[in-house]
């Protein structure tokens, strides 16, 4: 296949400029055709990628790859994509004028995804996260008459800079202590060396820091709440599920090609990062009052699940990692699309604007109940699966308090998700109906779809994860 | 392939069919006489394997379901699973049946009722028949929800939805206390499978881990079976429909903990944990059950604290009978193993007579509108064959003869009086104590079932203050209770059947060692025997606490209300949220100052130690060129304009103070021999300048803010810290030299690429494509630009015309 093997990253990035250039020619009333083009071309793309399997080719000296691993974060990534595409529908009209820069800076977000998800090298990496953060930057700050998405855009620029800032300072040290910034290169040079260097680890520790901000990782998790309360809410979506599981992608990534755990003990960092993340999360989560801010918490609380099959660092763990990232793509999604739908009806994302959900709208407020028991983690849904695999591969690797941390702290959450779902079939209801958009429905379906068949046969999810990580080895 | 899997799968697979057959069939046939085929299918199949059961028999199936994690929807049908298979599928027929009649099809919302319905059914057989732990839990949190489902299903009623709530959170947690007990098992024994960690007994009970393992199962045991403290979901579901309150709420979900129980005597029993915590567990419940059932005057509720006490009667029997395998002769534990037989004896007793009762009370409601005792009255001669269900309910639960609660209760206090004299595990101390206590407990017993039995349909009856005229129930709906109050006669005289074909197969699956030698003489009449005498006290004592409820009722008023457990459970959820608030109040404060104080000071900390720790500071200078005049003087040069950016009042100050100190940086590229460099820097450097300047024209006026002079000295500790920090890692990473030093490669500029100046070499050689594509950049920037300030021309024009 040759170079044609990056011709979904390609097309990505022709797709996000043509989306830009129609939006400028297009009159005014043309202007939703730039979604449809969007849509049908992200499409189009993951239908490319599927096309694709099997094949694997590396480039530039191993600068940036395509093989299993990648492939599965592209599908990750792309059908993150268009789901959040299909479900933000009427949620755009806010933007008026803007719409098709907002799909233009999504598909740019989507590229620097993917770039970090398949990038052999440092460099490349952190040029694909540039990409991912700098797009996200502005489209958290798109509601320009919204002064919380303003404040969102401007906090997200600071501590992303100093983010990026320490992470490049990481990267620079790796490069001092072992010559080169591929990462099989990385591995051939730290494999010779028997002593370990301290500014070998300062960089390790300092490269985590860098992603930690990315995924929010207690004390890196600051920004997350304000950031995905005031940002739009199908951006908030994306930020949630797109940059976490691309920031996980590329740290399994360098952990294991570059940076192997038999030789520096990462892993005692990441579970204690784990278990505080878990334990702050899920407390703070409990008092929200705020169905995105709730989701925002919570999304803490997961970041920090899914590390804990980092931390576990065997192939179960990691494979758990893979697992978790796809179905939190349904699952969060899922939950994420009804509160842009309610907020697009009342205004407003407070746990009042959900009262009584149930009767105005049941098949909304079933799949929020349902998308909320993945994520706390109750079978037969998609989470219970996800989690089962990362915790058992914590026991595996001899963390058995973390595991526990991770199951006291799921019935925690329980507590703060069933509040919802009590509200929605409990709380006093408007008479107000909540309008659900055709393509919105599809999103709404195919989260639900996804997060009961990842539970109830995870079999094809697993293998699918199995293979990807099969390639690192 | 047997069609064992095929059958269990009908309620999951019909639960599909309801909305269709709901939409189709609703205006002429009640759904529920579709849906009663499924657990008919089941009951009869479950009968096909009576002989294999009696015969001791045990049969296994495998389902691979995800087998890279040795997960298997492995089946086991032994006496213990069977016994409970044929109540969950036998009572579902009879509670579909009477809800055919007690839903009404024109008013409720039947579809939904149904697919919850046997939602539970489906997950409450799974729960029973599989034998992977994980597979269990699952089917477990199923009960749970579908629980939920039907205890919301009247959501319209504010009861109805707390009540909901409140029994899920309870019953989750303990799921998931109980899944991380299982997961300690599977550390233990490395296995999933029950059966396989029933060979490693011996092993599991030797480990360390087999006490909090043992505590975090019966956690999840205590929950779903509403014992001792965690009981108060119990009441509040009876916000349920009646038939949910018949089927989930006292014939099976509640006796999926006792399930558990029973399951895991095998592994946890013969230990004196074991033994004191379930069966100390059971008889707290037993006794606050009773002791609170008494002053309730709604009849379900009522009902429901019953229900609770005898799942403590249960529990109790069977946390004594599992000191039965505690002996190693087989004669000696057979005695203990009485207790094991009347708890299933009590289990199957309980679903009959329990489910007849809970029947005539929804007929109760159904027909007069009330279950409040205050209100009735005289229905004896109204309702009379109401009154007679009742009565064969009431009286075997009461331990009166001819019903089987005679039975199973004599049996229960000759368990009791076996363990009074056991030698181990302190019993000859406590034995007497606790006999008298369920002594006690039965006492009260036998005054609610008086008081259900009385209240209700004798003295006068008081009509004017009932909504609705009373009259005998449909023939339909008394169909149900009457097959049970059958059943709990017919279980009385026949009772040899029952134990030859059931109850003794399911001893023996409970306690495997003693199979073979469980040769129980059930009698209706042994004698004057102590239990009998026993009865008999109860009858007499109960019979005087009766007449004189009146009196001592008056006891109840002086406990505080601000201790029950209801109030206790309100007071933990609303600290609970209140001291995540304070959390999050304390350091989520939506200051970025603060945020980046709390991710600095952080950074410090693990570098440092990690610096210190792994003894990683040094600083090798001894390859350094030395430092000249120059050098010097501009470094004095840049930290002065630093502090000057510090200090600055003014934002213009500031601004040029940033400028200077870029300007500085190009003469350190000039010294060191790299004018593109320089020249670049320069060029950077003034734009940027310009832009802040251009910006800033455009802010509004820098308000200076007074900033307490603590902040201040935090701020910079802080920044020095993280400037040092960073400082010394750079510093010690100078004194690496772990590869070859890069610039050597740059000499192949003169041998490959002809170059005399190194620069050129790298731009146009080594770097070509790089340099290619950053013209590109470039040149689209500058058409950016161009467009921008294009825009801006026509912009300005526009806002001229207008």
């Amino acid at each position: 296949m040759g170079y044609l093997l990056l011709a979904p990253e390609m097309l990505l990035t022709v797709l996000g400029i043509v989306v830009l250039a129609l939006g400028l020619i297009l009159p005014q009333r043309g202007k939703k055709v730039t979604g449809a083009v969007a849509m049908i071309g992200t499409l189009g793309i993951l239908v490319v990628v599927f096309w694709q399997f099997g094949y694997e080719a590396e480039f530039f000296q191993g600068v940036y790859g395509i093989d299993a691993y990648s492939h599965f974060f592209r599908v990750l990534f792309l059908s993150a994509a268009l789901i959040i595409f299909a479900m933000a529908g009427n949620y755009l009209h806010l933007f008026s004028e803007r719409q098709s820069e907002w799909y233009s800076l999504m598909l740019f977000a989507t590229l620097g995804m993917i770039i970090m998800a398949s990038s052999g090298d440092l460099i490349t990496l952190y040029v694909g996260m540039e990409l991912m953060t700098i797009s996200f930057y502005i489209l958290s700050a798109y509601l320009l008459d919204d002064g919380r998405s303003a404040e969102a855009g401007l906090k997200y620029l600071i501590l992303g800079a100093l983010s990026s800032a320490v992470m490049l300072f990481g990267i620079s040290l790796i490069y001092a202590s072992s010559g080169s910034t591929v990462f099989a290169v990385v591995y051939q040079t730290l494999q010779a060396q028997v002593v370990t260097q301290p500014v070998l680890i300062a960089g390790i520790i300092l490269l985590i820091a860098g992603f930690a901000f990315k995924i929010a990782l207690v004390p890196f998790h600051m920004w997350a709440p304000d950031i995905y309360q005031g940002a739009p809410t199908p951006v908030t979506a994306y930020l949630a599920v797109g940059s976490k599981a691309a920031a996980f992608a590329a740290l399994l990534r360098i952990l294991v090609t570059a940076l192997p755990a038999a030789h520096y003990n990462w892993t005692m960092l990441l579970a204690i990062l784990a278990a505080v993340t878990i334990i702050t999360g899920n407390l703070i989560a409990l008092a929200q009052r705020n169905v995105k801010r709730l989701l925002a918490y919570s999304s803490i609380a997961q970041a920090g699940y899914i590390l804990v099959g980092l931390a576990a660092s065997n192939v179960y763990g990691f494979k758990g990692v893979l697992f978790y990232a796809m179905l939190y793509v349904f699952s969060n999604i899922g939950a994420f699309a009804v509160a842009t739908l309610v907020e697009t009806q009342s205004g407003s994302s407070d746990f009042d604007a959900f009262s009584g959900l149930a009767k105005r709208a049941p098949m909304l407020a079933a799949i929020m109940t349902i998308c909320m028991l993945s994520l706390a983690g109750i079978p037969p849904m998609a989470g219970f699966a996800g989690k089962f695999y990362l915790f058992s591969g914590a026991i595996q690797s001899g963390y058995l308090w973390l595991a526990f941390i991770g199951l006291i702290m799921s019935m925690v959450s329980v507590y703060y998700y069933l509040n919802v779902s009590r509200l929605m079939y409990i709380g006093k209801s408007s008479e107000q109906s909540v309008p659900v958009p055709a393509m919105a429905r599809v999103a709404l379906l195919v989260c639900l779809v996804g997060t009961l068949i990842i539970g109830i046969y995870p079999q094809p999810l697993s293998q699918f994860a199995e293979i990807a990580i099969q390639v690192l080895y | 392939m047997s069609w064992f899997y095929p059958i269990m799968s009908t309620p999951f697979l019909s639960a599909l069919l309801v909305p269709l057959l709901y939409k189709r069939f609703n205006s002429r046939i009640h759904t529920g006489w579709f849906i009663l085929l499924v657990p008919l299918t089941i009951f009869c199949h479950l009968l096909s394997y009576v002989r294999m059961i009696a015969f001791r028999k045990t049969f296994n199936l495998t389902l691979p379901w995800i087998p890279s994690y040795g997960i298997n929807l492995t089946v086991n049908i032994d006496g213990l699973s069977f016994i409970f298979g044929l109540i969950i599928a036998g009572m579902g027929f009879l509670v579909v049946l009477y809800s055919i009649y007690y839903m009404s099809r024109h008013k409720e919302a039947l579809d939904n009722f149904y697919i919850y319905l046997l939602l539970f059914m489906g997950s409450m057989l799974g729960l029973v028949f599989v034998d992977n732990i994980l597979v269990l839990y699952l089917f477990w949190e199923l009960t749970s929800i579908s629980s939920f489902l039907l205890i919301a299903f009247w959501f319209e009623r504010q009861n109805s939805r707390a009540a909901a709530g409140k029994s899920l959170l309870i019953t989750i947690f303990g799921g998931l206390s109980m899944l991380a007990g299982f997961l300690l098992l599977h550390i233990i024994t490395d296995t999933y499978s029950i059966g396989a960690m029933m060979s490693q007994a011996e092993m599991i009970r030797s480990h360390s881990l087999f006490i909090p393992a043992m505590i975090l199962i019966l956690i999840g045991a205590f929950t779903k079976s509403a014992q001792f403290p965690f009981s108060i979901w119990l009441p509040a579901a009876m916000e349920a429909p009646t038939p949910v309150s018949a089927y989930l709420h006292s014939a099976t979900m509640v006796k999926a903990g006792i399930y558990l129980v029973a399951r895991f005597t095998i592994i946890f029993g013969g230990t004196s944990e074991w033994f004191w915590l379930v069966s100390g567990a059971g008889l707290i419940t037993l006794l606050y059950g009773s002791i609170s059932a008494v002053k309730q005057t709604d009849l379900k509720t009522l009902l429901a604290y019953s229900t609770i006490s005898q799942l403590g009667l249960i529990m109790t029997l069977l946390g004594l009978g599992s000191a039965a395998l505690y002996f190693d002769s087989i004669q000696e534990g057979a005695i203990y193993a009485i207790a094991t037989f009347a708890a299933i004896f009590h289990m199957l007793n309980h679903s009959t007579f329990k489910g007849c009762l809970f029947m005539v009370v929804g007929i109760i409601d159904y027909e007069l509108g009330t279950r409040d005792i205050k209100r009735l009255g005289g229905l004896f001669h109204l309702m009379p064959i109401s009154f007679l269900l009742t009565l064969a309910g009431s009286l075997a639960m009461a331990g009166f003869p001819p019903f089987n609660g005679f039975l199973s209760k004599e049996l229960f206090f000759a368990a009791l009086l076996n363990a009074a004299q056991m030698p181990i595990f302190n019993m000859p101390y406590w034995g007497t104590i606790l006999a008298f206590l369920a002594w006690f407990a039965s006492v009260l017993t036998f005054v609610y079932c008086l008081t259900i039995l009385l209240k209700t349909f004798m003295g006068r009856a008081r009509g004017h203050k009932l909504k609705k005229k009373p009259r005998e129930a449909s023939m339909g709906m008394l169909i149900s209770p009457f097959i049970l109050a059958a059943l709990v006669i017919g279980i009385f005289f026949y009772h040899q059947v029952f134990s030859q074909y059931l109850l003794i197969p399911a001893g023996e699956a409970v306690l495997p060692t003693l199979s073979g030698s469980m040769h129980i003489e059930v009698k209706a009449w042994h004698g004057f025997s102590t239990e009998l005498l026993m009865t008999l006290g109860v009858i007499a004592a109960g019979i005087l606490l009766y007449i004189t409820m009146s009196q001592w009722l008056r006891i109840y008023n002086y406990y505080p209300m601000g201790l029950t457990l209801n109030s206790l459970y309100e007071l933990f959820m609303e600290k609970l949220e209140g001291g995540s608030l304070a959390i999050t109040k304390g350091f989520m404060t939506g200051s970025v100052r603060h945020y980046l104080l709390y991710i600095l000071t952080f950074i410090i900390l693990v570098m440092g130690a990690a610096m210190l720790l792994l003894k990683g500071i040094s600083f090798d200078s001894s390859q350094d060129a030395v430092v000249s005049f120059y050098e010097l003087a501009l470094l004095l040069g840049m930290i002065a304009t630093a502090v000057t950016v510090l200090l600055a009042g003014a934002r213009l100050t500031a601004v040029i103070a940033v400028g200077a100190l870029g300007f500085l940086v190009v003469f350190f590229f000039v010294l060191f021999r790299a004018p593109d460099l320089a020249l670049t820097q320069l060029v950077v450097e003034t734009v940027t300048t310009v832009l802040f300047l251009l910006c800033f024209y455009h802010l509004p006026q820098l308000r200076k803010e007074s900033i307490p002079i603590g902040s201040k000295a935090v701020n910079a500790v802080v920044s020095v810290g993280v400037g040092m920090i960073m400082a010394v890692v750079a510093l010690s990473a100078n004194g690496l030299r772990s590869f070859a030093p890069i610039s050597s490669y740059y000499e192949n500029a003169y041998v490959l690429a002809g170059a005399k100046n190194i620069v050129n070499a790298i731009l146009v050689d080594f770097r070509g494509f790089d340099t290619m594509l950053e013209i590109l950049v470039l040149t689209l920037a500058g058409l950016g630009v161009y467009t921008l300030i294009k825009l801006r021309w026509a912009g300005g024009k526009e806002d001229e015309a207008a």
